[in-house]
């Protein structure tokens, strides 16, 4: 059950990943939407953004007197296996979002996703940080975030895990990720100079192409 | 133990300068470092790094300012300093003629801490052949030997003078994550000299960058991040330079054929800035915080070139 629903959360991941690279060929993502007074400060998007983009870390090349050379760019990827489903955080030096601001992100959505059920243990500390080769305090940072939010727990000398609370909040994340799904739609199509009735006419027009493509909705599975 | 009660602080360094001839290799450098913490330290080669860590290692005996270690002076109480600190020089430097185990176990009766179980698991995780002497050993083993040698005794300050230099990316993790375990599991302090910015950036709590002896910028990668920013500026007509904009720290013209838009590292106030370019007509197409490499080349980049 899982692995299917997983299976369907990877297709609707690359659909996505593909219009992100498309709108970031042109102009950075994030950067109109935060141009805008009421979106400024917000990071949040572009790191999910992130998450769902394929994993694509590249290893660099080590060499004295790298300091000038501008198109390094670092990404690092830790792959969790959990209840036998692979789920990838990947963060990146590039991407303007302090690194356990990215982790708390991905988390927050692997659990909005279902990728992380309640009950879930998160690894420890260490394992994320060496996966990641980060500061351990970076995950210390993430998860005392995600636990101040409600989305897990810490239970003494045993580990961390997806709370119960996750469960009613997991609705309320997802509409919080399609909130700023749209928020971002709406500040690029102004960005564009796109009246409002052309992006309701394009979305329409993508759900019609999606409905030919998938017979199914996704909760059907 | 009693020392620990007398300063918290792992490190203090106060109005610490030190001249070779006529150069200055560290000047009136200010910094106290905090236990648990990883903490970068950044500059390009003659910046002052190796200076500084030689001054923490009792090698250099401060001659103005002062370096407290454990709330020790590390030149006047070099025993109860160094069998507290676990060092990873840039040279690697060890004795040639010994084998591995030789090596080991020499550098073990040094240090009544030694955890022997711990020194085996890392030889076999790295697959070293203990019978091999040091010279036969190619980069990357040598920089694992070291390794073993800096943490076995499970120091409470780890301090590895450029780790990543010439190594290869599964080396490099070795010393990484044998970093983080003592951080994540002990609590232990690391210092750490790196020329890879976005290594650092990933690695550090705290950064120090240094520029030609001076301690430029210190504080968390967050902290620096949120007080720089990058920006991608256009403007109605082309522009052969910028006006004074303030807190701009560099700036840069696309090609030949887009004089009209400009990359900017800009440090402040992220709306102050906003108004600034407002103010000289240009339009922001792109702004977000600067990664730790920009910070550095956008500050110190200009006279990097003619460093030694």
């Amino acid at each position: 059950m899982r692995n299917v629903r997983y299976g369907l959360a990877k297709t609707a991941k690359r659909q996505m990943s593909k219009s992100v690279q498309r709108i970031q060929g042109d102009l950075e993502f994030g950067a109109a939407i935060r141009r805008l007074p009421q979106f400024a400060g917000l990071g949040t998007l572009s790191a999910l953004l992130l998450a769902m983009r394929p994993a694509s870390a590249k290893s660099r090349k080590s060499e004295k007197g790298s300091l000038h050379s501008e198109t390094q760019v670092y990404h690092s990827t830790a792959t969790l296996t959990l209840n036998e489903v692979a789920v990838h955080i990947e963060i990146s030096v590039r991407d303007g979002v302090p690194i356990y601001r990215q982790i708390v992100n991905q988390v927050r959505y692997l659990i909005a996703s279902g990728q992380l059920a309640v009950g879930e243990e998160l690894p420890p500390i260490r394992t994320l940080a060496e996966q990641l080769s980060v500061t351990p305090n970076t995950i210390v940072k993430a998860y005392d975030a995600l636990q101040t939010e409600g989305l897990l727990v810490k239970r003494q000398g045993a580990g961390t895990y997806v709370s119960e609370l996750a469960s009613p909040i997991r609705k309320s994340e997802q509409r919080k990720i399609l909130t700023q799904r749209a928020d971002a739609l709406l500040a690029e199509a102004r960005q564009f100079s796109f009246s409002y009735e052309e992006v309701l006419e394009l979305i329409h027009k993508r759900q019609a192409a999606l409905d030919r493509t998938l017979p199914k909705g996704p909760g059907d599975v | 133990m009693s020392n620990e009660a007398m300063s918290n602080q792992v490190v203090e360094v106060q109005n610490l300068s030190r001249r070779f001839d006529k150069l200055w290799a560290l000047e009136e450098v200010n910094f106290t470092i905090q236990p648990g913490l990883v903490y970068g330290l950044v500059g390009a080669n003659g910046a002052g790094k190796t200076t500084l860590i030689k001054h923490l290692l009792g090698l250099l005996k401060a001659k103005q300012g002062s370096v407290r270690v454990f709330g020790l002076d590390p030149v006047a109480h070099p025993v109860e300093v160094l069998s507290r600190i676990g060092y990873l020089s840039e040279e690697r430097d060890l004795p040639e003629w010994m084998r591995i185990d030789e090596f080991l176990s020499y550098s073990a009766a040094y240090y009544p801490a030694w955890d022997h179980q711990y020194a085996a698991s890392l030889i076999a995780t790295f697959g070293l052949d203990v019978s091999k002497k040091i010279k036969q050993l190619s980069k990357g083993m040598r920089a694992q030997v070291g390794l073993v040698a800096a943490v076995a005794h499970h120091p409470q300050l780890l301090v590895l003078d450029e780790p990543s230099t010439g190594l290869d990316a599964i080396v490099r993790k070795d010393i990484l994550n044998a970093v983080i375990r003592e951080v994540a599991d002990n609590g232990r302090t690391a210092i750490f000299s790196s020329h890879l910015l976005d290594e650092v950036e990933l690695m550090s709590d705290q950064v120090l960058m240094f520029h030609q002896g001076k301690l430029l910028l210190f504080g968390s990668v967050e902290q620096l991040r949120e007080q720089h920013h990058r920006l991608e500026v256009r403007f109605a007509t082309e522009r052969a330079q910028l006006p004074a904009i303030d807190g701009l720290l560099s700036s840069e013209q696309h090609g030949q054929h887009h004089k009209q838009t400009w990359s900017l590292v800009c440090h402040g106030d992220a709306s102050e800035i906003q108004i600034a370019i407002a103010a000289i007509d240009g339009e922001i197409t792109q702004m977000r915080s600067a990664s730790l490499q920009e910070i550095f080349v956008s500050r110190a980049g200009r006279s990097y070139q003619v460093e030694v």
